[in-house]
């Protein structure tokens, strides 16, 4: 692994402008490289590996290898942007499996290339860090120890570790606080870089996907990415967005989140509803492609329904009144605050949990029986 | 006032149709004080939020600049505080006791602990103010940027930290008391401390942790810390619910020297008030009262101005 050079495994810590600059007096274009049929096709099979997860080893040749790495990030932003969050997923991934391997001072470096304020607690003399004495084994006497080779503020912390505190291990609540710093062990130390790498990626992307390339070379460059992602998800972003012809119209109950399901079934049996419930269940439904008609027939249920205020109000929601602004549902981040949340699904809102099994159940029609048809309602 | 009080929004309450007046921004202290003489709010508060152009009607116009951390800790709503809800006509006034006031400083001081020795803020970056009310209001201003920048969804973990949601003692502690060293622990930090502190007994920890937990838990008001857009209350002014000044603490002994009682209020002497609601016996501060409608009487200022404001009495003439 040593023998490969530094940028060759870390293509993410520059930009393809600063490495070309330091190499050339006068540096090529994005234009000039996708024209030279090597770093093209470098750039395809990185992508391609990324997308269908299969193991990529770079080479030694660092400069091929960073083109190569940032051609990759431009084809999969302008083919698809699932394709650039898979690619980026991929690479902070691999950034991780490399980094644990590496001494302190490597994941230090790596960390401030990256402007990452890590700590590092080490010195010649302390090679613990920030050592920790928990106790000692009763029948050896040898102290049990724990140590922090790094530690980063608060604030940073909980920044990088927003989609890791599900897990309990990465609550500030369960990790060692002090004078405004979580004290984190190595292996902690490479997993808060991948989150930082991951984003770093992404905002490459973003950046590159501005700009304006004309090359003959480029429609087949991203039709080949664009082909690998139909063929691991079954579909690309842009086909996604349209409800498939079989489902238009109808709504699948068996697919809703567990939240939803809760708030519906609490309906149906004729309990009273809050005004956040019923928010979230009539948003939740009129984005779902629900009628007003459809959504009125459940509040029926409701032991305190009145026909023509619920009608109001649900057009209300679905921008036919009023101010006309169609209201989205609730993000399960909010959900959790109102105490409405019953499930960690991994999804940003209701509505994308739907979807998210909407592309599953055109993948097996078989759940197709289930299915009600909102006139019927 | 925070010095960077000209990118605040300010709100008020107007104290007769009790409509709030929001999106106000103030260049100057003195046109502040000008608008509080003259138009005498009943309730004035300014946001926890920094803005661009704090005066702007929508949060998209007004432009987040990062909002101070926000902790409300209110004394009735600590286990062992027996406050009951006083039923005024159509209103409800919690009138707390000195005992929940107690509670509420004790809460406090644990804040402060958590806020100082693991967030590690300095003195100089906290403000406590007793609300006028229920309990206190603790504001941090921190000197690094970042932590002004936080989301709801971070500012949700502080407030599992400060109140040991999803605390598990397996992730913090050894399996086997007898092995555990309570200094090495102690210096640790984090809820190894806080547990420690509060509960030095070892074995207790393992054999109880929810009790042990409880008792380093510090009750503060959930949807305040994590609402950005959360106004706090104006130091000085009164509050409308009791009459009583917002009260700065300048110093921690300030906080324990504190004692709740009508002494708060700045109205002495006494008030000639006609009462427009009939109660049953009643108790508020240090005076059993009832009220019987139409019926005048002569009360303390301090009660005469808490009844008023709630609309159980009308004050017909000050003494």
């Amino acid at each position: 692994m040593r023998k490969i050079p530094f940028f060759s495994r870390y293509p993410f810590l520059i930009t393809l402008d600063d490495y070309l600059k330091n190499l050339f007096s006068t540096p090529p274009s994005l234009q000039q490289l996708i024209e030279i049929r090597e770093y093209r096709e470098l750039g395809i099979k990185r992508a391609i590996k990324a997308l269908r997860n299969e193991g990529y080893v770079a080479g030694k040749d660092e400069l091929k290898e960073v083109i190569a790495f940032h051609l990759a990030i431009f084809f999969t932003r302008l083919a698809d942007p699932w394709a650039l969050r898979k690619f980026a997923d991929y690479e902070s991934k691999r950034g991780f499996s490399q980094l644990i391997a590496e001494t302190e001072d490597v994941i230090a470096s790596v960390a401030r290339k990256l402007k990452l304020k890590l700590n590092p607690l080490i010195t010649e003399s302390n090679r613990c860090g920030y050592r920790v004495v928990l106790g000692k084994e009763v029948r050896s006497g040898v102290e049990l120890v724990e140590c922090y080779p790094f530690s980063v503020s608060v604030p940073t912390y909980l920044r990088l570790t927003g989609k890791l505190s599900g897990d309990p291990k990465w609550k500030l609540v369960n990790r060692v606080v002090k004078s405004g710093q979580v004290f984190i062990s190595k292996k902690d130390a490479a997993r808060l870089l991948e989150e930082v790498i991951k984003q770093t990626i992404i905002s490459y992307g973003e950046r590159v996907g501005r700009e304006y390339i004309e090359s003959k070379y480029l429609p087949e460059c991203i039709n080949k990415v664009r082909s690998v992602v139909r063929e691991v998800r079954g579909f690309t972003s842009d086909e996604e967005k349209e409800i498939p012809a079989e489902v238009k119209g109808k709504i699948i109950e068996s697919l809703f989140p567990p939240c939803i399901r809760s708030i519906e079934e609490t309906l149906l049996r004729g309990e009273h509803l809050s005004h956040h419930q019923r928010f979230a269940l009539a948003t939740f439904l009129l984005n779902i492609g629900a009628s007003v008609d459809y959504v009125l027939g459940l509040f029926k249920h409701s032991p305190d329904y009145n026909e023509r205020i619920a009608r109001y109000q649900i057009e209300h929601l679905a921008g036919m009144r009023g101010s006309r602004k169609k209201y989205f549902v609730y993000s399960c981040e909010k959900m959790k605050t109102l105490g409405l949340c019953v499930a960690e699904c991994g999804t940003l809102n209701p509505v994308q949990y739907y979807v998210a099994g909407l592309k599953k159940f055109r993948l097996n029609k078989k759940q197709f029986s289930r299915i009600h048809s909102s006139k019927s309602l | 006032m925070p010095d960077d009080y000209i990118l605040r929004e300010f709100a008020f309450q107007d104290y007769l149709s009790e409509k709030y007046i929001r999106h106000l921004s103030f260049q100057s202290l003195a046109s502040l004080r000008e608008y509080l003489v003259n138009k005498t709010p009943r309730n004035s508060y300014y946001s926890v939020a920094i803005y661009r152009d704090p005066a702007a009607t929508t949060m998209e116009d007004k432009g987040l600049i990062g909002a101070e951390l926000m902790f409300d800790i209110d004394s009735d709503h600590i286990e062992g505080c027996d406050a009951p809800i006083l039923k005024l006509g159509g209103r409800e006034l919690h009138i707390v006791t000195e005992k929940c006031i107690e509670l509420g400083k004790e809460h406090e001081l644990r804040l402060l602990d958590v806020l100082m020795n693991d967030f590690g803020f300095s003195k100089k970056e906290i403000r406590i103010y007793f609300t006028g009310n229920r309990g206190f209001h603790t504001i941090v201003r921190p000197k690094d940027e970042e932590w002004l920048k936080l989301g709801s969804r971070e500012r949700r973990e502080i407030i599992d930290y400060i109140k040991g949601v999803s605390l598990e003692i397996s992730l913090i502690l050894p399996k086997k008391a007898r092995n555990m060293d309570k200094e090495g622990l102690l210096r640790s930090g984090g809820w190894r401390r806080r547990i420690l502190v509060t509960n030095p007994n070892i074995k207790e920890i393992i054999n109880s942790p929810e009790k042990v937990i409880k008792s380093a838990v510090v009750e503060i008001d959930e949807q305040v810390t994590q609402d950005l857009s959360r106004l706090i209350r104006i130091p000085k002014t009164i509050n409308g619910k009791t009459g009583f000044p917002v009260s700065l603490f300048k110093t921690e002994n300030e906080l324990m020297s504190f004692r709740y009682g009508e002494q708060l209020s700045p109205f002495k002497g006494k008030a000639l008030v006609k009462s427009l609601i009939t109660t049953p016996k009643f108790k508020i501060w240090s005076y059993q009262i009832q009220l019987v409608k139409e019926q005048t009487m002569l009360l303390p200022l301090s009660l005469a101005i808490c009844l008023g404001l709630n609309k159980a009495v009308q004050l017909l003439k000050v003494m």
